[in-house]
């Protein structure tokens, strides 16, 4: 039996089908470059993830190493400074082209009924990368800016009533900064908030196609 | 659905045509941008992640035994810029009567020099010292417990030699 033969038979999944699911008509108005910023973010976030793993396996989330590990990545390790820049600025790049998409979204009207709710998680989307992101990444880097960035964050969410005092706590791992914060900043920065951002991109994304 | 001349569904287009032949242009043209895009990605991440086998150390050469005397030192500068001091404490013809301190203040990296009244390593910039071993005495180095560097020094022949690092090669 043949390779294809062998594969076809446990996957059976034909070519012709793929071909009818992908060549599905597009109608013309979404043939706008317009369009595409909401694709565009979706692709910087893969770019995100792709040179935030590559960066954290050089990177050192200890108050002793993280300054110097960031030093080394971006001064010694061959095309570090790149893998680094790749990173910094798909982040900035993403917020550009998020508050693009958002503003096709309203000037289309495409936040009106029946899509609310996508409208929402988007801005869930938003709230999560713009506000925890930015603040996190420049907390990880371990310098003046970092402790300050991170004091001031928390001192905002200090101002909440009710849970601003346990949100602040929750954040710096305590009453203030300390040597839990930078671990606690860095596991926010790299393995909770992708997660939660994978999950309501997927749940954005299906969203799109039962209404259109 | 109806069909239009501007509809994309190249099924029944004429193999031969300019606008097949174009298509296919197209085509091979995106996969090549895509190939050499994300394969280049893909080597610049393998040279990323290939380990660098630590920080290189090399040993050089620093003066002959004979040509220092014992208590006087020698302002040595590495292959990679930085200043060592390199002083003998001792007559003994050993590497132990020589000892090699670094004259970059770890504090905020000034440079440190010899107060041979003192007996001590002094930083202008925030009266920091340290004593002939490079252990801190006052200022903020001592605050802080850091002391000068010390380098491994060997004597082969009757030759002093000084373990440093290699100059970093930036990509």
């Amino acid at each position: 039996m043949s390779l294809t033969g062998w594969i076809a038979d446990r996957i059976p999944v034909s070519g012709d089908q793929l071909r009818e699911l992908t060549n599905e008509p597009v109608p013309n108005h979404l043939k706008r470059w317009w369009f595409c910023l909401g694709g565009t973010p979706a692709y910087l976030f893969v770019v995100q993830i792709v040179t935030g793993i590559l960066l954290a396996f050089y990177y050192q989330a200890s108050p002793d190493s993280a300054y110097e590990s960031v030093r080394a990545i971006t001064e010694e390790i061959p095309f570090g400074w790149f893998v680094r820049s790749l990173h910094k600025w798909a982040a900035t790049a993403m917020i550009a082209s998020v508050v693009l998409h958002q503003m096709r979204v309203y000037f289309t009207g495409a936040y009106r009924r029946p899509r609310e709710i996508n409208w929402m998680i988007g801005m869930c989307l938003y709230a999560v990368h713009a506000r925890q992101f930015h603040g996190q990444s420049h907390s990880l880097v371990y310098e003046q800016l970092s402790y300050w960035g991170a004091t001031v964050g928390a001192n905002i969410a200090a101002g909440v009533p009710i849970v601003g005092d346990f949100m602040k706590q929750m954040l710096l791992a305590g009453p203030e900064y300390n040597d839990n914060t930078l671990p606690r900043f860095f596991l926010l920065h790299a393995a909770a908030m992708p997660g939660a951002m994978v999950a309501l991109i997927a749940i954005h994304v299906a969203l799109i196609r039962p209404r259109a | 659905m109806s069909t239009t001349p501007h509809d994309n569904a190249p099924a029944t287009r004429d193999p031969d045509s300019r606008r097949s032949f174009l298509g296919r242009s197209a085509g091979w043209l995106m996969g090549l941008g895509l190939v050499g895009g994300y394969g280049g990605f893909a080597a610049i991440a393998a040279r990323f992640l290939f380990p660098r086998g630590g920080r290189d150390r090399t040993w050089v050469y620093v003066a002959r035994v004979t040509d220092v005397a014992a208590g006087s030192s020698i302002d040595f500068r590495a292959p990679d810029g930085q200043r060592i001091a390199v002083a003998r404490r001792a007559a003994g013809a050993g590497a132990d009567a020589f000892v090699a301190l670094s004259s970059t203040c770890p504090h905020l990296g000034c440079q440190v020099h010899w107060e041979s009244k003192n007996a001590r390593f002094f930083c202008p910039c925030h009266n920091g010292a340290f004593d002939g071993e490079g252990t801190a005495t006052a200022g903020p180095p001592k605050e802080a417990g850091q002391s000068l560097p010390r380098f491994p020094l060997e004597v082969r022949a009757g030759l002093l030699f000084i373990e440093v690092p290699v100059p970093v090669r930036r990509s």
